[in-house]
């Protein structure tokens, strides 16, 4: 069974009458022990969706799913719960996750009192345990400093140490490595997927960042619009897209094409997200819609490893 | 009108409201006085310290002159004062922030020290220093308030102005080769106007209060002229026995004082959209 | 050959001493030379703290050079006094990173894009107007654009708007600092392929600073690798990017490859 396993995930904000659509039909399977990429660019839906797995929506939300589960249980009775004690959460900017006053050591020494019940001393070794685990080569020193004193990749090592001290097991990291280095970004990158190996975790990578997801992911989810137009193995997904909006994705990116050749670009806007969607939500902006596309919602389509919707019939060879 | 008072909420509304009223009786006071003549300073000897009445709603001073009418002309010269203070401590301060914050450097050390110097005094006791050494009178006190007042505004100032210094629209008006001048006039002068609001409103009160108290010291204002503070300081030989001599100015002043607090809070805590009030 | 547009020759950037017996700190640009051919696009590439920023800012004339010199279209750029820099300025044009920072929030389109031209001297409303619509269109935004304020505008138009601004004075030098980081996919493919178009129609020569490699390597000529305030890598695109001689550009262009030598690499470099 996956670990996370969401059918048709809805959340709306705003007046009954004119509602605010966020997330409109969000589909996400997560197998234990992976890594799984969740891609869209800004307004998809995608940040919405991993702060509902947390239970940090806000009250003015309204939350419908079809299925909407984590290690079999129904998220949205226990979400509040979960969070902290098997969901934890990495953030972009390490720095502002961090408290600018306290020493790491007592950050670390809080998350670790409240999950752990190990008496002091223990904590203390603990801490460095976990520290030293994330790649940090001199724990002791990392607990006595503040964390400006730190670089941002130490800083985020440091976060992550602090997910893993709460003992979770699912990891929602929303663009980790957007507010790194390029260098620095692929050894936090590198240090999650030994972690996700070493310690059976199970990830959620949040990125708009084809890269990251090539680099690191196990499998991905391709949101557009608030909806899930795409999921499958990520070699899969990178070499052989099924929906159009994944295919424009990857032909808009610049190494798609010889240096000085025009890149491929969507036209037009993603949909208002007041906007009332009948058939495809990427229809407007397709190469290939059909009349249809624009009327009935696009059927489901599965090719064993890989499941995409659209109107458009899969041709083969 | 609508939105305003929505974004003000009720406390703000209401404090609005209150000043926009004592405002329209000091510019109405002939009209709207009672008796016009006894709020210039014409003594009534013959109804002094009435308590109050249907005649003296708020009875009468030691002269018999109607309090309600030495309220409303006292309103003139208290309202006139606390804005020309805040107005003069705007137009010393103001400059020597923006400067200072804008260009930084040996500019911003020898305008900052002068500024401390002026901080360091406190601000009633170089008050009455000043009045004294000046003499009593509206323009002497108005002054004496404004010269201990304007480095708060130029430190204000210059911490915006700090702040704006480094967003990149102002670099890059820098880059593009508009002059010094017209980056502070057109970016960053609109851009603290909004604070700078906000902190005259709450300070309108303290202002008016410090004219008070000069006027209470007899440092301010002189009689026959109407004021709150010299008003109350002549109810005090009176009070408890006849109360509404001291009371009418003294919880006037107290009223006009936290409706500016609340009215300047009420609009420091609106912050949505960025500055279209400002322009 | 004609001489370059832009050369740079042993630049040296040092910032103020922090406090009164503090040592200088290190140099922020130490030694840099470089050369951007009239019409060509220069890729710079570095990450932070690697002196990038502030050969920019030096460049713009925003930090004081300790030594070396900068060649402007024939002009000892470092050598101009104020005055006439000024007026010179108009030959640098610059599109920075994030359009919602730099296009200031309280002005309308028309009066941004008004604003350097203005700076340059007195020009009569109407045809200020008339400019800014046509380098507007240029640039892929309708003339009605000109009413609305930088905040109703998507991180792709405000974008397009910057580069009008960045273009109305017709500079020969267009400086893009990380014009693309912070846009989705598909809107970054339409700014790269607008700073094509206009590259081509403008006869414009670029300086494309980013940590993108992926569109350094689309958009640039050649490529300068920085860090620590030196260079040190430069070549043509495909030399740097298929046959890097130094390891740290190796280190660069390889992610996406070899993540496990990553963290292999910053074990090393701790020991």
């Amino acid at each position: 069974m996956s670990l996370v396993e969401i059918k048709g995930l809805s959340i709306r904000f705003g007046s009954l009458h004119n509602p605010i659509h966020a997330v409109r039909r969000v589909d996400l399977s997560i197998e234990r022990g992976t890594i799984h990429g969740l891609i869209g660019e800004s307004g998809c839906g995608k940040t919405i969706s991993g702060m509902a797995l947390l239970g940090l929506l806000p009250q003015s939300a309204r939350v419908s799913a079809d299925a909407f589960r984590f290690d079999g249980l129904n998220l949205l009775d226990v979400a509040k719960s979960l969070r902290g004690r098997r969901i934890a959460m990495i953030s972009q900017d390490p720095a502002a996750a961090l408290n600018p006053v306290l020493r790491i050591g007592r950050q670390m020494d809080d998350v670790l009192k409240s999950h752990s019940g190990l008496p002091r001393f223990q904590r203390r070794a603990a801490a460095e345990e976990l520290l030293a685990a994330t790649g940090l080569a001199d724990p002791r020193r990392v607990l006595k400093s503040y964390a400006h004193q730190l670089s941002g990749g130490m800083q985020q090592r440091v976060v992550i140490a602090q997910a893993l001290a709460t003992g979770a097991d699912f990891i929602i990291a929303d663009e980790p490595t957007t507010a790194l280095d390029v260098t620095v970004g692929a050894q936090v990158l590198a240090l999650l997927k030994r972690l996700v190996q070493e310690r059976a975790l199970t990830v959620l990578m949040i990125t708009h960042d084809m890269d990251v997801v090539a680099e690191c992911c196990d499998s991905a989810t391709v949101l557009y619009a608030g909806h899930t137009v795409e999921a499958g193995r990520t070699d899969e997904l990178l070499a052989a897209p099924r929906h159009p909006y994944t295919q424009a994705l990857l032909a808009a990116l610049p190494d798609a094409v010889a240096k000085g050749e025009r890149l491929a670009s969507i036209e037009g806007h993603i949909p208002s997200p007041f906007a009332v969607i009948e058939g495809c939500p990427f229809a407007p902006r397709c190469a290939s819609a059909m009349a249809v596309c624009r009327q009935a919602k696009p059927p489901e389509r599965d090719d064993g490893n890989h499941c995409w919707t659209c109107h458009l019939e899969p041709h083969h060879g | 009108m609508r939105d305003l008072l929505k974004r003000l909420g009720w406390a703000g509304s209401i404090s609005l409201f209150i000043i926009i009223f004592v405002a329209l009786l000091a510019i109405f006071a002939p009209a709207v006085a009672p008796f016009p003549a006894q709020g210039l300073g014409a003594p009534n000897i013959a109804d002094k310290l009435t308590p109050p009445s249907a005649e003296y709603w708020l009875g009468t001073d030691h002269l018999g002159r109607d309090m309600v009418s030495r309220v409303i002309y006292g309103a003139r010269v208290s309202l006139t004062t606390g804005l020309l203070i805040v107005a003069l401590s705007l137009v010393i301060g103001l400059p020597i922030g923006l400067l200072a914050g804008y260009f930084g450097g040996w500019i911003d050390d020898a305008l900052m020290r002068v500024t401390d110097v002026f901080l360091a005094f406190p601000a009633l006791l170089l008050a009455v220093l000043m009045a004294a050494a000046m003499g009593p009178g509206m323009v002497n006190a108005t002054v004496a308030v404004a010269v201990t007042w304007w480095p708060w505004y130029a430190r204000l100032a210059r911490a915006e102005v700090l702040v704006l210094r480094g967003q990149p629209y102002i670099e890059a008006a820098r880059v593009m080769g508009v002059s010094h001048g017209t980056i502070i006039l057109r970016h960053i002068l609109p851009s603290t106007s909004r604070p700078l609001a906000v902190q005259a409103a709450l300070d309108f009160g303290p202002a008016l209060l410090t004219a008070s108290a000069l006027s209470f010291l007899g440092l301010g204002i002189l009689p026959p002229t109407a004021d709150w503070g010299q008003m109350v300081n002549a109810g005090r030989a009176f009070f408890p026995l006849r109360w509404w001599y001291a009371a009418a100015p003294g919880v006037t002043i107290f009223v006009l004082a936290l409706a500016f607090s609340v009215l300047g809070d009420a609009l420091r805590g609106d912050d949505g959209g960025q500055g279209d009030v400002a322009r | 050959m004609d001489e370059p547009l832009l050369q740079i020759r042993d630049l040296v950037v040092r910032y103020r001493r922090t406090g009164l017996f503090s040592a200088p700190p290190p140099p922020a640009v130490n030694a840099v030379s470089l050369e951007l051919p009239t019409g060509s696009t220069l890729g710079l590439v570095g990450e932070s703290g690697s002196g990038k920023s502030s050969l920019l800012r030096a460049i713009l004339r925003l930090v004081p050079v300790e030594s070396g010199t900068i060649r402007l279209d024939g002009d000892d750029w470092l050598a101009l006094p104020e005055q006439s820099l000024r007026e010179r300025r108009r030959a640098i044009g610059v599109v920075a990173q994030n359009p919602f920072l730099s296009l200031s929030p309280r002005l309308s389109i028309a009066e941004i894009l008004a604003e350097p031209m203005t700076a340059q001297g007195r020009v009569p409303a109407q045809e200020s107007r008339e400019r800014a619509a046509e380098m507007l269109e240029r640039c892929g935004l309708p003339g009605t654009f000109l009413d609305r304020r930088a905040r109703e505008l998507s991180g792709g138009q405000a974008q397009r708007v910057a580069i009008a601004r960045a273009l109305i004075l017709q500079p020969k030098l267009l400086i893009l600092d990380e014009p693309t980081s912070a846009l989705d996919i598909s809107v970054q493919a339409q700014i790269l392929n607008l700073l094509a178009d206009l590259k081509q129609e403008l006869g414009l020569s670029m300086l494309f600073v980013t940590h993108n490699l992926k569109v350094v390597r689309h958009v640039s000529d050649k490529i300068v690798v920085m860090r620590g305030g030196r260079v040190v890598e430069a070549g043509s695109t495909e030399q740097i990017s298929l046959a890097p001689t130094e390891a740290y550009t190796r280190q660069l262009m390889g992610y996406g490859r070899n993540l496990s030598g990553a963290e292999a690499a910053l074990c090393r470099n701790r020991h």
